[in-house]
C-alpha cells in the first residue's frame, strides 16, 4: 500500500502559504467534523493526562474501606472501587500513565523509525537490505509474542510495555517513510535540485523532510491509538503496568469479576468506555489525518 | 516468477537468524535481569549445592554460546526437548494444543475476511446510501473497540439476558460434536474478527471505489456490461491485491486475539499455553514458541508475496 | 430492574480465580516453596458430616472440577506438586497421615510404627495386605516393602521437585528385611516425621510400584497407585475419570463407584455448572459469592467456609533499619496495622478472614487460644505514635514497602499498610516487583527491602512457620555469620527453644513447647509480622453425603465413606 503514495512538490501540505493554510484548515476542519470530534477526544485525553491530579477530586490511591463498592452518587459521581476509591477520580488519572506510556513509546519508536526509514529509503544498497531484512525479522513477531517475549526475559513493568511498543512503532514507521522516500527520490523537484549541483544531505534536509512530516504525523497519531490500546490488554492480562496503579485495563480487570458478582456496572462501565473513546478518538483522528494530507485518498472518503 | 521465489527464499534463512540470535539474547543473556530459572525451581530452603545441580540438570552451567549452538541445533530438527516445570515434551504439548489454536484462527480469519470484503463491497457500490453510512460507521467502531473488552461482555451479557454460558470440559473437535464445539469457538471467534473484519472493510471500499473510477471499469460500463458482471469481473480482482496484504497481516494478529481469546474465555490452547509459559518463565517453551510463529508469519508473508507476483506482474521485477 | 439482577446474579466471572489459575501454576513448581497458593487445588470443599441420613446408596460418581489443566501426571520433577496433591487422597496410598484438623497420627497403610530409639532416629513399620490397581506392567501385584523403599529413594533423588526437605536432609536409609517390613532411619531426630513435612505428606509419600519408577517409563501420561480409586481416563489433562479399586484394602469401600473432574478455568462456568447440578461441590472466591450462592439455592446446598493454611504477613528488615531493632519500634509497626480494615478492603466481609499470630489459624492445634493473641492483634495508632516518640523513629525518612506482584491482592494489601502506617506519621512508599525475576531470587533472600508484604504458602504444620524466626532461616543469605535469617534477626534464645520443640517427640509436650515459642515471638515482636489468613469458601449439593473433607488437609480425604445420595440427585 505504502508504495502507492505519490507526492509531488504542488500536493505538499507544508508548501502551501501562511494565510491560505489557515484557510485550509477550516474548510477541511469544516468538511470533516468527524476528525474534528476525534481531535477534541484526543486533546481531551492529553488534558486529562497532563493535568488531572488537579482535576480529580480524590486521590485515586487512597482507600476509604467503609465506602466500598459505593454507587454513584454525588460524593461519588463513578461510584467506588473495593478499596473505595474514587472511581471517577482513577478514571481521570488513568489517562496519565496511558499518555506517559503511548508518547514515550511513539516518540522514540516513531522517530527512530523515521530517520531509519529516511536513510535506509534514500541511500539504497547493503544499509537499506540490512535494515529492510531486520525489519521484516521485527515484523514477524506477533504482537502480543514480543511483549510476552520481553516480559520473560525484562520482568512486567511500564519499561517493558514502552519498549515493546517501540518497537513496533519502530518497524512501521521505518517501513511507510522508507517507501515514500523511494517515491519522492525521483520525484521531478528532487531531480531538478539534484542537477543543480545540490549535496545529498540538503537534498535530504531540504525537499524530503518537509515532504514526509506529515506523514510521520498520521504514523504517530495511529500508533499512539495502537499503543493506548497495548497497554490497557497487557494490564488487563495482569502483566502491563504495576497492580494498583490508576490505570484503566487494570481497573477492567480487578473490578469486573466483583462487578459481576455484585451487579454493580459502575465498576466497569468507565474504564471500558475509557479505553474505546479515546481509542476511537485517536483512530479518526488518525483516519482524517490521512484523507487529509495523503493526497491519493483526498476525495474518496468525502 | 521461479527466481523471483528463490530470491524471496534466500531472505528466510538470514531472517532467521536474526530472529533467533535476537530471542535467545534476550531470554538467555541476562540471567541477572531474566531471573534464574534454577533459583526458581529451587525456590527457599535452597542449598547453593541444590542449585548447581539443578543447573546442571537444565544445562544452565555450559557457556552461553554452547548452549545456543544446540539449541540451533534443536530447532533445525526440531527437537525441542522438554519444559523446565514438568519435564514434559515440548512438541508433544503443542501438537495436542494446535487443534485448539488453529480452530481459533480460521474462523477468526474466515470470519473476518468474508464479513470484511462483503461489507466492503456493498459499502463501496452503494456508496453514500445509509446501509454505507452505517457500515462505515461499524467499521470506526469495530477498528476501536478492544477485543478483550468485547470477550469481557460476551461472557457477562448472554449470561444477564438468557442465563447462558459457553460449554465446559475441555476441547472437542467439530467431528465429535458439532454443536458443542460451535457454541464453544463460534461467538468468541465471531467478536474477535471484528477488528480485522472492519480494517478489511475500510479497505476494500475504498480500494472498490478507486477501481470503480479507473478508466477501464468505465469503459466495461460503457459498453453495456452488466453491472454485477462488471465488480465481479473486473473490479473486485484489482482489489485483491491490497486485500491479501490485510488478511496475511490479519493472521499475523490472530495470533495475539487466539491468545487473548484463550486466556479470557479459559480455553487451553497454544496461546494459554505460553501466555502461561511466559509467567513462570518456562523458557525452552517461550524460546520454541516465539521462534515458530516468527517462522510462521514470515512463511506467510513470502507467500503473500508470490500470491502478488501472481495476481499483479509487476511486482516481480520490482 | 431487581429481576435482570438477580439473573445477572446467577451466573457470574471470576476472573481472580483465572489469575489465580495461572499463578498457581507460575510459582506451582519452585516458588511454591514460598509463595502462597490458596488452598483450593482441586476442589473438593465441604464439611465433614456424620453418616446418619439413612440408608447409604453406594456406587454414585460425584463430578468436580479443577480449575486449570494439570499439564503432567509424574509425581516427579519441577511440577510434582499439583498432580501430588490432586491424586494423593485418592490414587495412592500412603503408610501414615497426620490430618490438619487433628493433628494426630492416622495410620494407614501401616498396621504398626515402632520406635526403635528414644530420640527416634530409627522405626519399624509393618504394613498390611494391599494391591495395585489392575494395570499394566503392574498388574495387581501385592505392595511390597521393596516398593515403599523405591518410592522414598525416588523422591529424595528428585531434585526439582519442591517440598523434599525431608528426604533431602534427614531421611537417611530405608531397609526392607522382609516383604512387609520396612525400617526408616533419619540422620537427626525430626518430631514432625509423621506428618506431611516428614515421612507422611500428601505429596511425597505416595507410593508407588517399582515399575512405574523405572528409568524409561512414561509416568506423564499414566497413574498406578494403589489407593481407593484408580484412573481410568484422562483428556489431556482436561478431564478425569477415576473408578473404585476393586482390591481396595478396605472390604466394602469406598462407598463411590467413581468420580469425574472436568477442566473449568472460569470460577462462573463452574458456578453455573454446580447450580445446573453438572457439579457436585465447587469452590467460591469470597464471602459474597458464598452468601449469594447460599440465598440462590436455599436449602439444597451446604456453604462451607474453613480458614486457609497460606497467610499473609510483613517482614522488616533490621540491617537496612537498625530503629527495628529495636523491640518498641517493632511493637509499634504492630499497632499501627488495623487487621479488620485489611480483611474488609480485600476479603470484602469482616468473615471473609481472621488474624494470624506466628502460627496461622488453620494450625488450630498450635495457636495460641484467641484471648491470648488479643492484645498482640489490637490495632492502637495511638500506641504506635507514642512509641515512635519515645525511640525518636526516623518519620523523615521514606520507607519502602515492596510487593511481588501476582493477582492484585498483594497490591491491595501494601496499598492499605502503607495508608495504615501513614496514618502514625510514617513516610511509605510502597514498590512491586516481579515475582519471579526479582524479589523471589534477590530481594528476599539478600534482605534488600525495609518492609516487604506477601504471602505464605499453606503449610501443614508449624515446622516452616516457626523456622523463619530461627538464625537458621531458609530465607537468608548464606554467607552472613550470624546465619541467614534475610530480616537479620538473631535471637539465639529463640533459636534453642525452636530446636527444642522440633526435636520433642511427646505430641502433648511438644504442642506447649511450641505455644511457648509463640508466646516469646510475641513478647519480642519479632520482625516477622503475621497479618491475617483468608477464608476459602465452597458449596456442595446436599445430596454429596459422608464423611466429607473439609479442606486439603483433613483426614476424610483419605476415607471412602462419602457418597451420593441418587435418589436426590438422580443417576
Amino acid at each position: 500500500m505504502a508504495t502507492a503514495i505519490t507526492l509531488s512538490e504542488d500536493q505538499s501540505w507544508t508548501a502551501l502559504p501562511e494565510r491560505s493554510r489557515l484557510k485550509d484548515l477550516l474548510r477541511i476542519a469544516r468538511r470533516n467534523p468527524v476528525g474534528v470530534f476525534g481531535l477534541f477526544i484526543a486533546i481531551g485525553f492529553v488534558v486529562l493526562g497532563v493535568f488531572g491530579p488537579f482535576i480529580a477530586p480524590y486521590d485515586p490511591q487512597v482507600s476509604d474501606v467503609e465506602n466500598q463498592f459505593a454507587g454513584p452518587s454525588w460524593a461519588h459521581p463513578f461510584g467506588t472501587d473495593g478499596l473505595g476509591q474514587d472511581i471517577l477520580s482513577r478514571t481521570i488519572a488513568g489517562a496519565r500513565i496511558s499518555l506517559i506510556i503511548a508518547t514515550a513509546a511513539v516518540a522514540i519508536g516513531v522517530a527512530g523509525g523515521s530517520m531509519v526509514g529516511i536513510i535506509s529509503g534514500y541511500y539504497g544498497g547493503v544499509v537499506d537490505s540490512f535494515i529492510q531484512r531486520t525489519g521484516e525479522a521485527g515484523a514477524a513477531f506477533p504482537g502480543l509474542f514480543l511483549y510476552l517475549m520481553l516480559i520473560a526475559a525484562m520482568g512486567q513493568g511500564v519499561n517493558t510495555i514502552i519498549t515493546g511498543i517501540a518497537i513496533f512503532a519502530f518497524i512501521g514507521g521505518s517501513r511507510v517513510l522508507r517507501a515514500l522516500v523511494l517515491v519522492l527520490k525521483q520525484a521531478t523537484f528532487v531531480e531538478a535540485s539534484r542537477s543543480m549541483g545540490a549535496s545529498e544531505t540538503r537534498i535530504v534536509l531540504q525537499h524530503i523532510l518537509p515532504n514526509v512530516l506529515p506523514i510521520i504525523i498520521v504514523v504517530a497519531t495511529g500508533a499512539i491509538g495502537g499503543a493506548i490500546l497495548a497497554e490497557a490488554a497487557l494490564s488487563f492480562l495482569g502483566i502491563g503496568v504495576e497492580p494498583g496503579t490508576p490505570s484503566w485495563g487494570i481497573d477492567l480487570s480487578d473490578n469486573y469479576s466483583i462487578a459481576a458478582t455484585l451487579g454493580k456496572w459502575h465498576l466497569i462501565a468507565f474504564s471500558g468506555g475509557a479505553i474505546s473513546l479515546v481509542v476511537l478518538g485517536f483512530n479518526l483522528l488518525g483516519d482524517t489525518l490521512r484523507d487529509v494530507l495523503d493526497p491519493r485518498l483526498r476525495g474518496t472518503i468525502n | 516468477m521461479w527466481r523471483f521465489i528463490v530470491r524471496r527464499l534466500t531472505f528466510i534463512p538470514i531472517i532467521g537468524i536474526i530472529i533467533s540470535a535476537f530471542v535467545f539474547v534476550m531470554l538467555r543473556a541476562f540471567p541477572q535481569i531474566t531471573g534464574d530459572p534454577a533459583v526458581n525451581i529451587c525456590g527457599m530452603n535452597c542449598s547453593p549445592e541444590r542449585l548447581e545441580l539443578i543447573r546442571h540438570e537444565l544445562g544452565l552451567d555450559r557457556p552461553i554460546i554452547v548452549q545456543y549452538g544446540e539449541w540451533m541445533g534443536d530447532v533445525l530438527t526440531g527437537n525441542m526437548g522438554t519444559n523446565y516445570y514438568g519435564g514434559l515434551d515440548i512438541s508433544q504439548e503443542i501438537v495436542r494444543r494446535l487443534p485448539v489454536s488453529i480452530e481459533i484462527m480460521l474462523l477468526t480469519l474466515v470470519f473476518g475476511g468474508t464479513i470484511g470484503i462483503t461489507f466492503g463491497i456493498i459499502s463501496a457500490v452503494m456508496r453514500n446510501s445509509s446501509l454505507d453510512y452505517g457500515l462505515r460507521f461499524f467499521a470506526v467502531f469495530g477498528q476501536s473497540l478492544p477485543d478483550f473488552f468485547l470477550l469481557v461482555l460476551l461472557i457477562v451479557i448472554p449470561s444477564i439476558l438468557w442465563n447462558y454460558s459457553a460449554p465446559i470440559g475441555g476441547y472437542v473437535a467439530p467431528w465429535d460434536d458439532f454443536w458443542t464445539n460451535f457454541r464453544m469457538f463460534v461467538p468468541p471467534t465471531l467478536i474477535l474478527s471484528i477488528g480485522g473484519a472492519a480494517g478489511l472493510m475500510r479497505l476494500t471500499r475504498s480500494t472498490m471505489l478507486e477501481v470503480l473510477r479507473s478508466d477501464y471499469v468505465r469503459t466495461a460500463q460503457a459498453k453495456g456490461l452488466h453491472p454485477r458482471a462488471v465488480i465481479l469481473r473486473h473490479a473486485f480482482r484489482n482489489t485483491l491485491a491490497p486485500t491479501i496484504t490485510v488478511l496475511t497481516f490479519t493472521l499475523a494478529t490472530a495470533f495475539g486475539g487466539a491468545l487473548i481469546l484463550e486466556v479470557v474465555m479459559g480455553i487451553d490452547g497454544l496461546g494459554a499455553f505460553f501466555f502461561r509459559s511466559v509467567i513462570q518463565r518456562d523458557l525452552p517453551v517461550v524460546q520454541f514458541t516465539v521462534l515458530y510463529t516468527a517462522m510462521i508469519v514470515v512463511f506467510i508473508n513470502l507467500l503473500q508475496d508470490v500470491t502478488y507476483a501472481y495476481i499483479d506482474p509487476r511486482v516481480r521485477f520490482s | 430492574m431487581a429481576r435482570v439482577y438477580d439473573k445477572y446474579l446467577r451466573q457470574r466471572i471470576t476472573r481472580r480465580r483465572l489469575l489465580q489459575a495461572s499463578g498457581v501454576t507460575a510459582v506451582g513448581a519452585g516458588a511454591v516453596a514460598l509463595v502462597g497458593c490458596g488452598d483450593s487445588g482441586t476442589s473438593t470443599n465441604g464439611a465433614a458430616t456424620a453418616v446418619d441420613e439413612g440408608e447409604v446408596t453406594k456406587n454414585g460418581i460425584l463430578h468436580i472440577s479443577h480449575g486449570a489443566v494439570l499439564p503432567t501426571l509424574d509425581t516427579f520433577g519441577a511440577a510434582a506438586l499439583i498432580p501430588n496433591v490432586a491424586f494423593g487422597g485418592s490414587v495412592f496410598d500412603h503408610l501414615f497421615y497426620v490430618p490438619l484438623d487433628t493433628q494426630k497420627v492416622e495410620l494407614l497403610l501401616a498396621t504398626n510404627v515402632e520406635q526403635v530409639d528414644e530420640q527416634g532416629l530409627e522405626y519399624v513399620i509393618t504394613i498390611q495386605d494391599s494391591v495395585f490397581h489392575d494395570k499394566p506392567p503392574v498388574n495387581g501385584r501385592p505392595v511390597l516393602a521393596s516398593d515403599i523403599k523405591a518410592t522414598y529413594e525416588a523422591y529424595a533423588a528428585d531434585d526439582l521437585a519442591p517440598g523434599l526437605g525431608w528426604h533431602h536432609d534427614i531421611l537417611e536409609s530405608i531397609d526392607v528385611p522382609d516383604d512387609n517390613t520396612v525400617i526408616i532411619k533419619q540422620n537427626q531426630p525430626y518430631a514432625w516425621f509423621f506428618h506431611p513435612g516428614g515421612a507422611g505428606s500428601l505429596g511425597s509419600s505416595n507410593i508407588h510400584p517399582v515399575e512405574v519408577l523405572a528409568e524409561g517409563y512414561d509416568r506423564g501420561n499414566s497413574l498406578i497407585g494403589s489407593g481407593r480409586m484408580m484412573l481410568t481416563e484422562n483428556r489431556a489433562g482436561e478431564f478425569f475419570r477415576l473408578d473404585k479399586h476393586p482390591g481396595w484394602r478396605i472390604e466394602g469401600e469406598p462407598w463411590l463407584a467413581g468420580s469425574t473432574s472436568s477442566l473449568i478455568g472460569e470460577s462462573a462456568q463452574a458456578q453455573a455448572s454446580f447450580q445446573a447440578g453438572d457439579i457436585d461441590t465447587v469452590g467460591l472466591s469470597n464471602k459474597l459469592e458464598a452468601d449469594q450462592m447460599e440465598s440462590r439455592m436455599g436449602d439444597s446446598i451446604t456453604v462451607t467456609s474453613t480458614f486457609s493454611r497460606a497467610y499473609h504477613a510483613l517482614m522488616l528488615q533490621l540491617d537496612r533499619v537498625p530503629e527495628f531493632q529495636d523491640p518498641r519500634n517493632r511493637r509499634a509497626i504492630n499497632k499501627a496495622i488495623n487487621r479488620q480494615e485489611l480483611i474488609q478492603g480485600i476479603e470484602f466481609d469482616p468473615e471473609g478472614g481472621g488474624p494470624s499470630g506466628p502460627i496461622p489459624p488453620a494450625q488450630a492445634v498450635y495457636a495460641l487460644p484467641q484471648d491470648e493473641m488479643d492484645e498482640y492483634f489490637r490495632y492502637d495508632p495511638e500506641e504506635a505514635k507514642a512509641l515512635f516518640e519515645e525511640t525518636g523513629f526516623d518519620l523523615d525518612r521514606t520507607y519502602n514497602l515492596i510487593f511481588y506482584i501476582l493477582g492484585d491482592d498483594q497490591q491491595k494489601r501494601a496499598q492499605l499498610l502503607k495508608e495504615q502506617f501513614e496514618r502514625v506519621g510514617m513516610k511509605v512508599r510502597i514498590e512491586g516487583q516481579d515475582l519471579l525475576a526479582k524479589w523471589l531470587p534477590q530481594t528476599l533472600p539478600n534482605g534488600d527491602y525495609d518492609m516487604t508484604a506477601y504471602t505464605q504458602l499453606p503449610y501443614d504444620d508449624p515446622h516452616f512457620p516457626m523456622s523463619f524466626y530461627t538464625t537458621r532461616s531458609p530465607l537468608g543469605d548464606i554467607e552472613d555469620p550470624r546465619g541467614r535469617n534475610n530480616m537479620a534477626y538473631f535471637n539465639e534464645v529463640l533459636t534453642a527453644a525452636i530446636d527444642d520443640s522440633e526435636q520433642e517427640l511427646d505430641e502433648e509436650v511438644r504442642v506447649e513447647k511450641i505455644k511457648d515459642v509463640v508466646r516469646m515471638i510475641v513478647a519480642d515482636e519479632a520482625p516477622m509480622i503475621n497479618l491475617y489468613s483468608s477464608v476459602s469458601y465452597g458449596a456442595r449439593h446436599n445430596w454429596y453425603k459422608g464423611t466429607l473433607p473439609a479442606s486439603r488437609g483433613s483426614f476424610a480425604l483419605f476415607n471412602g465413606r462419602s457418597w451420593i445420595d441418587t435418589n436426590l440427585r438422580g443417576s
